[in-house]
Parts: structure tokens; C-alpha cells; sequence
């Protein structure tokens, strides 16, 4: 069972986000038209109706949720002016439960078409990080549809809002004939059991471009996103992100979204130097790094730091490994390295700051809980 | 379940054929069938409302009938009964199946399997609705079947087998014996083929085979 209320506190977010997250906990409980009607419904401002599906689907399919996830939609429901009795004929059950699993492939191309297809949304949606697909084979919820199922992983910043991000890419796959159910992760919030499973078979569709990278591959790439000891020398791609429009003029311009982009990417050598660093903060190109779903532009300049000093490192945290990702240790701060501007110092300094908070918090929590939760961790 | 109260809900869902959008339908006709009374009720005014479907004094009663026991909004209720003239549907139906449908239809072939000499259930025919002109844009498998009993749990399961199948938002009316037809259905029968004829002789079927 899911417990919503893993990782940051839902009582910060808005209403509909609070919903997206409540969705993001049922996936692969609930079948995925509810899902995706209700992120629909949810994007175009029916929060009422997205929440009174959501419920309805539980009730009548007789799905077990947790006292929390029940407290919690009947919050929304409430919240949005439903009947907040509703929920009092949710099916509740104890919160260890034995979990729902599912069986996730890579195999047989799941991430075949969609660039294609997302292309224009990717260029338009904002600060989209990366898009994964992967084939579920078992049913989900209680009238489920065929199978495979292609499950649509996408990951954004904090500039992107993740059920207006579901909907637009949704609405571009059933425009081109693709069958999916795209599930949208933002910053801050718990991956579930099912997210996790997803993203381990996953294939990448589309990244965000990386410093030092990047050789986009014209056919599809089907090994799930694990690390390559040796990847592929890869040429500059800017990010979109790193082409907006500020003082970005020393950039090449936007080439079209590439069917794949290769997760792993070439830390550069050490000795060669390393332009970007002089690079305004904003034109620089991104690295994958930022696919995991905190890290804010202030990591991505440390990061870029980090990748100065120690290739091999800053590859690592680039490619967030799972088994890393709790604890990564970056240089130290050097606020002396002249190739930083005075921003770029600042933020470092935000970041290290924010770092300090992070592992505090980590390590009460493993005090608290005895175990470390991996509610921070990146689907890939 | 109070036996009437589920005959009229599941009366007026069938009446709300080609009014309410599918996906709605098709939702509300399985919460039906899984005896979701109380669910039913706090939603399915409202949606009313929101599609601003009106209804007619015969489906204001079915509404009324079914849903207020269960706890439905006497305002949101009220508010349903519209005074116009029900507008009749954009549908039309043919009885030949799309091009896309490869020569072994494996949907009414299961549909045979499932249902051939099934006990409480009469005919079972299936055709093909339109929006517009036919040929121009998509069209959509329409199943319509007689049976004595259990008509809300039977239109639950065999919504669940297309969806299995493939159809995301199927189109299953179960229809009752002696029922006044709406227009949608009239329509769809006198354009439909046969697929299987349950253990049920209807004696008077609904189109002549």
C-alpha cells in the first residue's frame, strides 16, 4: 500500500496538485482510464469531478486504500465542494497490506513513435526533464483495458505543472494512435512501489540534453537506462531549457527533440577544458542530473563543478544511480574557482546549505524510521 | 439492492444512451453493477447537470426512483427535469462492420463463446454507430443484448470483456424485455446484426433476424 503521506507533507501543495498526487499513489490500483481522465479533468480545472471519479472507482471496484489515503481524499473532496461522505464507503484496509505488483518489460520497443509524437509538446511544455516508456503486462484496478499496457514516464521541474504536463502528453499520443498512461512526476514527491518498478525496465523516449553531450541515437534505444561503463563519445546538445532566451547567443540554435537520447553520457577528460563553466548560468546546456526530479539550477552548477573536478564522480551523481541517490557527496565548496560569477557562487553556497538540511532530515529520518525512505528518488 | 430501485437506475442509464458522453456512461453503468448505489447517487445528478442533460418526466422519475434513496441531492435532482423536448442523438448505425475490423472479428467471436445458450439472455446483436457521416471518422462497436435478470451485473461484465479487448469506453446496452425503446436503440437494432441467442427463447425478438 501507498502511504500518501510519505515523503514532504501534502498540506504545502494546491488542491490539484494534492489530487495529481493521490493519483500518482493509485496508479496501477486503479485502472488507467480513470487515471487519465481524471489528470484530464484535473488540468482543465474539474477538480470536483476528477475527485468524485477517483473515489467512485475505489468504492465501486472495492479497492482497498489506507486510512490516510482516505483522510486524504476525503480533504479533496471537500475541498473541492463534493460530498466529502463519499469517502466514508472507501474500502479501508491496514496499511501493511501485501502490495499490488506488476510486471514491467523494456522489451518490444515501448518507447517506439513517441518522440516522434511528443515533439512538438516537448518543445512547448516547460521544464519537462525526461520522458521514459515502458510496457506494464498485468491489468490495473478493477475494469482494466489491454494489455501490454504502455506506461509513459515523465519527469519535470519545479517550473512544470504535472497534471497540465499529463494531460498535453496524453492528448499528443492519442493524436498520433499510441495507447498510454502517462504518469507525471514533480519535484518533492514520493515514487511509489509501481513508479519504481516502471522505471527500472524503462526506456528512455527523451532527456534533457547534457553539458558534455550528445550523440542522439536515430534508432530507439531498448536497454533500460542503466549505466554504461563505457558510453559512446557524444557530441554538444543544448537543452531546451538552456535555450531560453536569455543572453544565449553564443549557443547553436534549437535542433529538433531526437528520438533518443542516451542516458549514460561522456564525462569529459579531465584536462579538457570546460566552456560552459564560463557560460551564463541560464544558456548552459543541462545534464541528466537534472532528470532527477530536486535538483534545482543551483545543483546543476554544483554539479557542473563537481564534474570538473572528478569526472567519474560527477558522472555517477549525473546518472543518479538509485543506490546513491540518498546520499551524494559533492565537492567541496569552492567559491574561489574564478570561472564562477557571483551568482553562481551564491547559489553554490544556497545549495550546500540545502544539502546540510537534506542529510539532517535524512539521517532523522532513518533514526525515526530505522530505514531510509527512497521517497527523494528518481524514477530512472 | 432493492430490485426496483436497481431497475430504474439501470433503466435510465439505458435511456441516457447517446446523451451522456461515453466515457461517463460506460463508468457509471459499471458502478451500477457493482452495486455502488450510494456513489452513484452523489455523482450522477451532478454530471446530469454539468452536460446539462435534461430529462424528461419518465427519466426524472427513473432518477428520482433510483437515486434519492441512496442519498441524492434533492436540489441537484430537481434540476434535472427539463421542459423541451428531448433532442434525438447525432448517431447513425450500420449493421456492416468497419473496414478495420479484420475478417476474424475476435471481439463477437469471444461474445458467442461467453454468451451462446447463456441462461436469462435472449438475443445478442451488435451495431456499428457513426458520428456524422458514415465513413468519415471513427466508428464504434455498439452491443445490444435482451435479458430477464441481472441486467446491471451482465452490462458490468461484458463492459469489462471489451475493455479487455480494446475498447476503452464500450458501448453494452442490456435491455430488458419490454422496454420502451428510445430512439438511439431503435436505431441501432434496425441496423444491427445477430452474434448469439442465449438460453432465453424472447419469442417476440427485437429486429427479425
Amino acid at each position: 500500500m501507498v502511504e500518501v503521506h510519505d515523503g514532504p507533507p501534502m498540506d504545502g501543495f494546491s488542491v490539484p496538485l494534492r489530487l495529481h498526487n493521490l493519483l500518482l499513489a493509485l496508479a496501477g490500483r486503479i485502472d488507467d482510464s480513470a487515471l487519465t481522465e481524471a489528470r484530464e479533468l484535473i488540468a482543465r480545472a474539474h477538480i470536483d469531478e476528477a475527485v468524485e471519479l477517483t473515489t467512485g472507482t475505489l468504492i465501486a471496484g472495492k479497492i482497498p486504500v489506507s486510512s490516510s489515503e482516505q483522510r486524504e481524499l476525503a480533504l479533496v473532496l471537500e475541498m473541492s465542494r463534493s460530498d466529502a461522505t463519499l469517502a466514508n464507503d472507501l474500502l479501508v484496509v491496514e496499511e501493511d497490506e501485501p502490495v499490488l505488483t506488476h510486471r514491467f518489460t523494456g522489451e518490444n520497443q515501448p518507447e517506439f513513435g513517441l518522440a516522434e509524437a511528443l515533439d512538438r509538446t516537448l518543445q512547448v511544455l516547460p521544464d519537462v526533464r525526461s520522458v521514459h516508456a515502458v510496457w506494464r503486462n498485468t491489468p490495473a484496478g478493477s475494469v482494466p483495458g489491454a494489455l501490454p499496457q504502455r506506461v509513459v514516464l515523465v519527469e519535470i521541474g519545479p517550473e512544470g505543472n504535472p497534471p497540465a504536463v499529463a494531460f498535453r502528453v496524453d492528448t499528443a499520443l492519442r493524436r498520433a494512435g499510441i495507447r498510454s498512461v502517462v504518469e507525471v512526476a514533480g519535484p518533492g514527491v514520493a515514487r511509489s512501489a509501481y513508479h519504481q518498478a516502471a522505471s527500472s525496465a524503462a526506456s528512455p523516449v527523451w532527456v534533457t540534453g547534457s553539458t558534455h553531450s550528445s550523440d542522439f541515437r536515430s534508432e530507439p534505444v531498448t536497454p533500460p537506462p542503466a549505466p554504461s561503463p563505457a558510453p559512446e563519445p557524444v557530441k554538444e546538445q543544448p537543452s531546451r531549457h538552456g535555450l531560453r532566451p536569455v543572453s544565449s547567443g553564443a549557443h547553436e540554435p534549437a535542433e529538433p527533440i531526437a528520438p533518443v537520447v542516451p542516458i549514460v553520457q561522456q564525462a569529459p577528460a579531465p584536462a579538457t577544458s570546460s566552456p560552459d563553466t564560463a557560460l551564463p548560468r541560464k544558456s548552459r546546456a543541462e545534464t541528466r542530473a537534472e532528470r532527477t526530479a530536486d535538483l534545482t539550477p543551483a545543483e546543476v552548477a554544483q554539479l557542473r563543478q563537481a564534474l570538473k573536478e572528478d569526472p567519474e564522480k560527477g558522472r555517477e551523481i549525473a546518472t543518479g544511480k538509485p543506490s546513491m541517490h540518498e546520499v551524494v557527496e559533492l565537492p567541496a565548496l569552492d567559491l574561489d574557482d574564478p570561472s564562477l560569477s557571483e551568482r553562481d557562487r551564491a547559489l553554490l553556497r544556497e545549495l550546500h546549505a540545502e544539502l546540510a538540511e537534506r542529510e539532517r532530515a535524512e539521517a532523522a529520518k532513518i533514526r525515526l524510521n530505522g530505514a531510509s525512505r527512497s521517497s527523494g528518488s528518481s524514477w530512472s | 439492492m432493492d430490485p426496483d430501485i436497481e431497475k430504474s437506475s439501470h433503466e435510465l442509464l439505458l435511456r441516457l444512451a447517446g446523451r451522456l458522453p461515453d466515457q461517463l456512461l460506460w463508468r457509471f453503468r459499471d458502478w451500477l453493477g457493482e452495486g455502488a448505489m450510494g456513489t452513484l447517487a452523489r455523482t450522477l445528478p451532478r454530471s446530469l447537470l454539468k452536460h446539462r442533460i435534461d430529462l424528461d418526466q419518465t427519466e426524472y422519475r427513473l432518477l428520482v426512483a433510483g437515486l434519492i434513496p441512496h442519498g441524492a441531492d434533492w436540489h441537484q435532482v430537481s434540476s434535472t427535469l427539463g421542459v423541451d423536448d428531448v433532442t434525438e442523438t447525432r448517431y447513425t448505425f450500420t449493421q456492416s462492420a468497419p473496414e478495420w475490423v479484420n475478417s476474424v472479428d475476435s471481439v463477437s467471436v469471444l461474445i458467442h463463446a461467453t454468451l451462446r445458450g447463456r441462461p436469462d439472455v435472449g438475443e445478442v446483436r451488435q451495431s456499428w454507430r457513426h458520428l456524422g457521416v458514415v465513413g468519415e471518422g471513427g466508428a464504434k462497436r455498439v452491443l445490444l443484448v435482451t435479458a430477464l435478470n441481472g441486467l446491471p451485473r451482465l452490462t458490468g461484465e461484458l463492459q469489462r470483456v471489451l475493455r479487455v479487448l480494446g475498447d476503452e469506453e464500450p458501448g453494452v446496452e442490456v435491455l430488458p424485455p419490454s422496454i420502451d425503446l428510445t430512439g438511439y436503440h431503435r436505431t441501432a437494432l434496425a441496423n444491427s446484426e445477430l452474434v448469439c441467442v442465449g438460453a432465453v427463447d424472447t419469442g417476440s425478438r427485437l429486429v427479425a433476424a
